[in-house]
C-alpha cells in the first residue's frame, strides 16, 4: 500500500467517523446500510476473489446470528452477546458447510450454500419459539437500547475491523496458501499448500464477519423472521458490489457496496426491476469488464 | 394395525408417483449438469417459465396445457442455445466460477421478470383431467400423477436411446469425456455444447409443464425445484438416466414419508438435510 492511499483511506475512515455530527438522518441511514453492504461484499470477496469458493447462500451467516441475537433477546440476556456469539455460531456453521462440500469440485460448495440456506429457512419456519414470537410465531424481537447513531458506530467498529483483519489474513502464511490456490490449485497441492485447511479457515472467518455485520443490521431492524433472514438477497447484495466494485480486490467491494445501497435502498420502490437490472449488470460485467470499475479508475 | 399398513401403503404410492414427477425435472439437470458439466443454477426458473408460457397460452387462446407441453421445448431449445452462445460459451474455457455467477444473475433476472410479468399469484395449469383420479388397492391416486409418471419412465428410456444410440447423443458424451479428443473425430464441440444446453432446457421446459399439471406455481418455486432436481442428479451419480429415475423416486419417498412421520413443514428440511448426507457419502464427484 503506497503512502498516497494510506492517507486516503485515513480522511476517508475520519470523514465516516465524524459524519453522525451532520443532523441528517437519513443519509446516516444510507451510511450505515452502505458500511453493512460492504462488510458482506468484503467477505464475499474473499471467498470468491480469493479463495475460490462462490457462496450462494449468504443468508446462512447473516440469519443465524440474527437468529441468536433475538434468542438472548428473548431470554433477557445481552443482545449484544448474542450478537457476538451469533457470530461464531455464524463461523461453526461454515466449517459445518465446508466438511461435505468443500473436497468436492467448487460448484457443489456453491449449491450445498443454498440447500443449507433453504434448509435453515425452512427449519425455523416450521420451528416456532413460544414466547414473545409474532407474524404467525414466525418472527422474534432483537432489541437492544441504542440508537441509530451509536448502531453506525458499531457498523463502522465492525467495517474497520473486517477490512484490517481480511487485508492482515492476505498478507500472512494463509493468505498466501489461497493466492497459490487460486493461481492453480493443482500445483498448490504439489508444492504442499493445505488446501482443504486454507479454504476452511478462510471460510470460517468471512462467515464469521458476515455474520456480525448481518446482526447489527438486524439490531436496527429490530425484528427477525426467516423468509428474510435466510433469504436469497444477501446473496445478491454482496455479488453485485464485489462484481460491479472489482473481484479480487481489496478496495472493490468498498466501491462496489455503493452500488448495492443505490440498488437496494434507494430503488427498493422498484424492487422487482431493480433485481433484473442487476443481474444483467452482473452478466455483463463477467462477460465484459471482469475486474470491475476499480480496475477502470486505475 | 391393518389400517396404518394401508396408510404407509397409499403414501408409498403416493411417493413412487411423487418421485417419478421428482425424476422428470432431474433429466435436464443430468444433461447440462451430469453430462456436460455446465451448472445451470436457472434450471428450475427455466421450467417455471414453461409452466407461465402454458398458462397465457391457456389463457390467451384456450391452448389446453396438454397441447403446450409439446409447444414449450421448442422455444427452450432456441433459448438454450442462445443462451449458451451469449453467456456461457465464454466463461465456460476460462473461469468455471463465472458461469456459476452468471447462471445465479439469469436465476434472479427470470425470477422477477415472471414476478413482475405475472405478479406473486400462486397459478396452477388447470385441465380437464386435473380432477380425475384412479384407485390403487385402497388409495386414490390422481391421474395426472400417472401421467407424469408415464411420461417420467417413457422420457428415461428415450434418453437413454438417444444418448447411446444417436450420432449426437454419442457426440455429446465424447465432448464431456475428452473435448479435444472429440474434436480430433469431427465432432464440432461448439455445436455439440449449444445442442447439449438447449435440449437440457427443452427437456425442462416439457418437465415444467407436467409439473405445473401437478403442482402450483410462484415466480420463486424455480429455486426449490433446483434444489430437487439437484438431489436427484447427485443421488444418480450425475451421468445416467436410470440411476437419475431411481435418484428421484428416492427423493420423493424420502419426502413422502418425512411428512408422514415429522409432519409436513419437516419436508423441505428432510429434503436437503438428505442432500448434504449424499454429498458427504459421495467423494468422487471431485
Amino acid at each position: 500500500m503506497t503512502k498516497k492511499s494510506k492517507v486516503l483511506i485515513t480522511l476517508i475512515i475520519a470523514a465516516l467517523a465524524a459524519f453522525p455530527l451532520v443532523p441528517n438522518k437519513y443519509v446516516l441511514l444510507l451510511l450505515f446500510h452502505y458500511l453493512i453492504f460492504a462488510v458482506l461484499a468484503m467477505t464475499w470477496n474473499f471467498l470468491a476473489g480469493f479463495s475460490g469458493l462462490v457462496c450462494l447462500g449468504y443468508g446462512i451467516f447473516v440469519g443465524l446470528a440474527a437468529y441468536c441475537a433475538g434468542f438472548f433477546t428473548l431470554s433477557g440476556a445481552s443482545t449484544l452477546l448474542g450478537l457476538v456469539v451469533g457470530a461464531f455460531v455464524a463461523g461453526v456453521a461454515g466449517i459445518f458447510l465446508a466438511v461435505p462440500t468443500l473436497r468436492l469440485r467448487g460448484v457443489f460448495f456453491a449449491i450445498g450454500s443454498l440447500v443449507l440456506c433453504e434448509a435453515l429457512r425452512s427449519f425455523f419456519t416450521v420451528f416456532k419459539p413460544t414466547e414473545g414470537a409474532f407474524w404467525g410465531g414466525v418472527g422474534i424481537p432483537i432489541r437492544a437500547a441504542i440508537d441509530l447513531r451509536e448502531l453506525y458506530y458499531l457498523a463502522l467498529l465492525v467495517a474497520l475491523t473486517c477490512f484490517l483483519c481480511l487485508r492482515e489474513v492476505l498478507k500472512s502464511k494463509l493468505g498466501l496458501g489461497l493466492l497459490a490456490i487460486r493461481g492453480n490449485e493443482r500445483a498448490a497441492v504439489t508444492c504442499g499448500v493445505p488446501v482443504f485447511r486454507c479454504k476452511l479457515v478462510a471460510l470460517a472467518i468471512c462467515a464469521f464477519f458476515t455474520g456480525l455485520a448481518g446482526g447489527v443490521f438486524y439490531l436496527f431492524q429490530g425484528h427477525v423472521e426467516p423468509n428474510s433472514a435466510f433469504s436469497i438477497s444477501w446473496t445478491m447484495l454482496a455479488a453485485i458490489g464485489v462484481i460491479l466494485g472489482g473481484i479480487g480486490s481489496l478496495e472493490g467491494p468498498l466501491l462496489g457496496a455503493g452500488f448495492a445501497v443505490i440498488f437496494h435502498i434507494t430503488l427498493a420502490k422498484y424492487a422487482g426491476l431493480s433485481f433484473l437490472i442487476e443481474g444483467a449488470l452482473i452478466m455483463g460485467m463477467i462477460l465484459w469488464q471482469p475486474r470491475g470499475v476499480a480496475r477502470l479508475l486505475r | 394395525m391393518s389400517t396404518g399398513l394401508s396408510l404407509i401403503g397409499s403414501v408409498m404410492v403416493n411417493g413412487v408417483l411423487l418421485g417419478g414427477i421428482y425424476a422428470l425435472s432431474g433429466y435436464g439437470l443430468a444433461i447440462s449438469f451430469g453430462v456436460m458439466k455446465i451448472f445451470n443454477l436457472a434450471h428450475g426458473d427455466l421450467m417455471i417459465l414453461a409452466c407461465y408460457l402454458a398458462y397465457t397460452l391457456q389463457g390467451l387462446w384456450g391452448i389446453s396445457p396438454l397441447i403446450s407441453i409439446f409447444i414449450g421445448p421448442p422455444i427452450l431449445f432456441v433459448l438454450g442455445v442462445v443462451l449458451y452462445k451469449a453467456l456461457i460459451r465464454r466463461p465456460l474455457s476460462t473461469t468455471p466460477d463465472a458461469v456459476i455467477m452468471i447462471t445465479f444473475a439469469l436465476s434472479i433476472m427470470l425470477q422477477n421478470a415472471c414476478l413482475l410479468i405475472w405478479s406473486p399469484m400462486a397459478r396452477g395449469l388447470i385441465t380437464g383431467i386435473s380432477l380425475k383420479s384412479i384407485p390403487v388397492g385402497s388409495a386414490n391416486v390422481p391421474l395426472v400423477y400417472v401421467i407424469d409418471f408415464g411420461a417420467a419412465v417413457a422420457l428415461m428410456f428415450g434418453l437413454k436411446f438417444f444418448l447411446s444410440n444417436t450420432w449426437i447423443g454419442l457426440a455429446i458424451r465424447a465432448t464431456a469425456q475428452d473435448r479435444s479428443a472429440a474434436e480430433l473425430c469431427m465432432v464440432n464441440t461448439e455445436k455439440i455444447y449449444a445442442i447439449a444446453l438447449g435440449l437440457s432446457t427443452a427437456i425442462s421446459a416439457f418437465a415444467g409443464v407436467l409439473l405445473g399439471l401437478v403442482f402450483p406455481f410462484t415466480p420463486v418455486s424455480g429455486v426449490n425445484l433446483l434444489l430437487i432436481s439437484f438431489a436427484v442428479v447427485v443421488l444418480g451419480g450425475l451421468t445416467s438416466m436410470t440411476q437419475c429415475f431411481c435418484g428421484g423416486l428416492i427423493i420423493g419417498l424420502t419426502q413422502v414419508l418425512s411428512g408422514l412421520f415429522l409432519g409436513t413443514g419437516w419436508q423441505s428440511f428432510c429434503l436437503c438435510l438428505a442432500i448434504f448426507v449424499v454429498l458427504l457419502m459421495r467423494r468422487d464427484f471431485s
